[in-house]
């Protein structure tokens, strides 16, 4: 497999403009980011992420609406080709996937009942996204063996929800703050509208930003 | 976009020896000439444009640098991609595609064009012809992701081409190298042969490289310098890549025309510098009914996981129904067939009847997550009466609260009920329930359930989460 080294060297201001353009499309093909969509990847771009989720990173999902921010954050990866496991005790509501725009062919839920280790070890590195939810039972020290093999493979892990004080430290964590119902007074919930925090070990300085789940 | 303008020079006979003339002739006009096929060679246009003011200017200038050198009849084709300026050259004496045309231009061509220039394989254009994919228009009007899906990395690449970009952009200056190899000859070289040896040896010294990174070299710089510095740079570009021999055959093209010159010193460094690579395709890839590497891992994944997980491990089959839970089900994956492509695309795809248009069903965006088994949960109106779905589909009283065990929480809006018989044709299997969206304040967080009422109790369903 190929390393981002060569991404991580260049300075920034070198990844902008017009160069960004070239590099992206002769030299980084294989290291180019997970495609993200939309707002969240407006929100990358202005971390200095290319507008994706670089490879071999563990990205996290918490807070108040988890499960629908991470459909939105998939969707766009699922639908041009990538592989997504869903490796945890509670599977999503695949119609709600299917709204989002996933490709359902390419999805694979999980179950890990008490062995979580052996089926993260089957799924990271195999599939290009992992999605999972850390049982509280797992040792620190195997989620940290985790991390690093998902470091060292051409994909992304995705932890779902979690614990304030999980055991595993996210390159990029997205924290939903709070959310906000549309279509209260139409009748029915029409969107979610939720405020999402930007932080993790890759963002120094955490950026907020708003994303909405749902037909715009 | 602002795309690079290029040009393609072409000879109207297949001719080494004029060729090489006539790209040492235009080594004056733009460097970084690129080799294209046997008869054509290609120019970014940027920087002679401005030079010599304006294409046309350009144009007349390579035509009369050609015949300078003895070089009659060229075609001078000028487009905004490799593929564009190819085409445009092929036509009757060349001619320019401004940059305004070049979407048009492009997609009135037929695909027949990414087979003759573009190393899109045969089989591909002949399924495109098949399909009724005749023009390139048409195949940018395909979804790329759909593209990518059926034909594999061809069919991201023929979606590419076909929306007037290139696979690797043409540039005009040299790149931030890849890979870059070159040896050294204290005792000049004189003799081809021995320079295509080492050339040889230097070609499998890049493929080693690149290789344990999974990548191949689409674009290089090779050059060739006498000991009295004198050389001969050439950019060769295939769009997938160079195995050692391709590139060592063209290295070979390269020198032994140079040799023919009149040098005045043998060959003291030779330099294969990578400026564009691409990920090494391990299988050939692409044909209808055939997978990708991301499928196969996938697939084997899925078998080591079965093995672990056993039912565990499940994949998403449509059902139908209003039941936003269970319009899709998920299935064991021992039990269904993953690996073929059109079971698996139909095994997902929902049927004729879109549910949206279906009466009964909520409203809306559905929970996210599934309350797995259903958790009965009661619906209080503020004064402590159990609210229910009276037979007029209207709540008895305003919920107030959900009793969810011990814990009792505000409902701050509620939406519905949206009744449902489902089955209501079979006596046993007949149901007959309404939904209700509601959100209630749980530690000051608002959280939007889903709840049914059957039979006179209150279930939670789903939430959005």
């Amino acid at each position: 497999m190929s390393s981002p080294a060569s991404l991580k060297q260049i300075p920034a201001n070198v990844l902008s403009a017009a160069n960004v353009t070239t590099l992206s499309r002769a030299v980084l093909k294989r290291d180019r980011s997970i495609p993200v969509a939309g707002r969240i990847a407006d929100a990358l771009r202005a971390a200095g992420l290319a507008g994706g989720l670089p490879r071999g990173s563990v990205c996290a999902v918490t807070g108040a609406a988890p499960v629908a921010l991470t459909a939105l954050l998939l969707a766009e990866a699922n639908a041009s080709g990538a592989w997504v496991a869903w490796c945890a005790a509670t599977s999503p509501n695949v119609r709600a996937l299917f709204d989002a725009g996933w490709q359902l062919d390419r999805v694979v839920c999980v179950d890990p009942q008490r062995d979580w280790v052996a089926c993260m070890n089957a799924c990271v590195g195999e599939f290009e996204i992992v999605v999972t939810q850390i049982p509280s039972t797992v040792a620190p020290a195997e989620v940290r063996r985790m991390s690093t093999a998902v470091s060292r493979s051409n994909g992304v892990v995705v932890v779902v929800g979690g614990e304030p004080q999980r055991p595993v430290s996210a390159d990029l964590e997205f924290r939903v703050e709070g959310c906000n119902w549309t279509g209260v007074d139409g009748g029915h919930l029409s969107a979610q509208d939720m405020r999402v925090t930007l932080g993790g070990r890759r963002i120094p300085d955490p950026r907020p930003f708003r994303v909405v789940y749902g037909p715009s | 976009m602002n795309r690079t303008r290029v040009a393609v020079v072409a000879l109207s006979r297949n001719d080494d020896r004029e060729l090489h003339r006539l790209a040492q002739a235009l080594d004056a006009v733009t460097p970084m000439i690129e080799m294209v096929d046997e008869c054509a060679l290609l120019l970014p246009m940027r920087g002679p444009t401005r030079y010599f003011g304006g294409e046309r200017s350009v144009v007349d200038r390579i035509v009369a640098v050609a015949e300078s050198v003895g070089v009659g009849d060229v075609r001078v084709g000028v487009g905004s991609s490799r593929l564009a300026a190819r085409v445009a050259a092929d036509r009757e004496g060349g001619s320019i595609v401004p940059a305004s045309r070049h979407h048009d231009f492009l997609a009135a061509l037929p695909v027949s064009v990414l087979q003759d220039h573009a190393h899109v394989d045969p089989d591909v254009v002949s399924l495109l012809l098949r399909l009724g994919l005749g023009t390139l228009g048409a195949v940018a009007g395909v979804e790329r992701s759909m593209l990518a899906d059926r034909f594999g990395p061809d069919g991201d690449d023929m979606h590419v081409l076909a929306t007037g970009d290139d696979l690797h952009p043409v540039c005009a200056e040299p790149l931030p190298t890849q890979c870059f190899v070159e040896s050294h000859h204290d005792a000049a070289l004189d003799d081809a042969a021995a320079v295509v040896f080492a050339a040889s040896l230097l070609a499998d010294d890049m493929v080693g490289q690149l290789e344990p990174r999974g990548l191949v070299a689409c674009r290089v710089i090779a050059e060739f310098t006498t000991e009295h510095d004198e050389s001969c740079s050439r950019v060769w570009y295939h769009p997938h890549g160079f195995t050692a021999s391709m590139l060592t055959e063209r290295l070979r093209w390269q020198v032994e025309k140079w040799l023919d010159d009149d040098l005045t010193a043998g060959i003291a460094h030779v330099s294969i510098d990578v400026q564009a690579v691409e990920a090494r395709r391990a299988t050939q890839l692409g044909l209808w009914g055939e997978h990708g590497e991301a499928d196969r891992a996938a697939w084997a994944a899925v078998a080591r996981l079965v093995a672990i997980a056993g039912d565990g491990v499940r994949v998403p089959e449509w059902r139908g129904g209003r039941d936003p839970m269970s319009q899709f089900a998920l299935v064991p994956a021992g039990r269904v067939e993953i690996r073929d492509p059109t079971a698996a695309r139909q095994r997902v795809t929902p049927g004729e009847v879109h549910p949206r248009t279906w009466t009964g069903e909520i409203a809306g965006i559905v929970p996210t997550v599934p309350i797995d088994p259903h958790r009965q949960v009661d619906v209080v109106d503020d004064g402590g009466q159990r609210v229910v779905v009276t037979g007029r589909h209207m709540f008895s009283s305003q919920p107030g609260f959900v009793v969810d065990g011990v814990r009792r929480h505000r409902v701050v809006a509620c939406f519905g009920p949206w009744p449902v018989e489902e089955r209501w044709w079979d006596a046993a299997r007949r149901r007959r329930v309404a939904r209700m969206q509601c959100l209630v304040d749980i530690d000051n967080r608002h959280t939007a359930w889903l709840l049914v009422s059957e039979n006179r109790s209150w279930w939670l369903v789903g939430a959005y989460d």
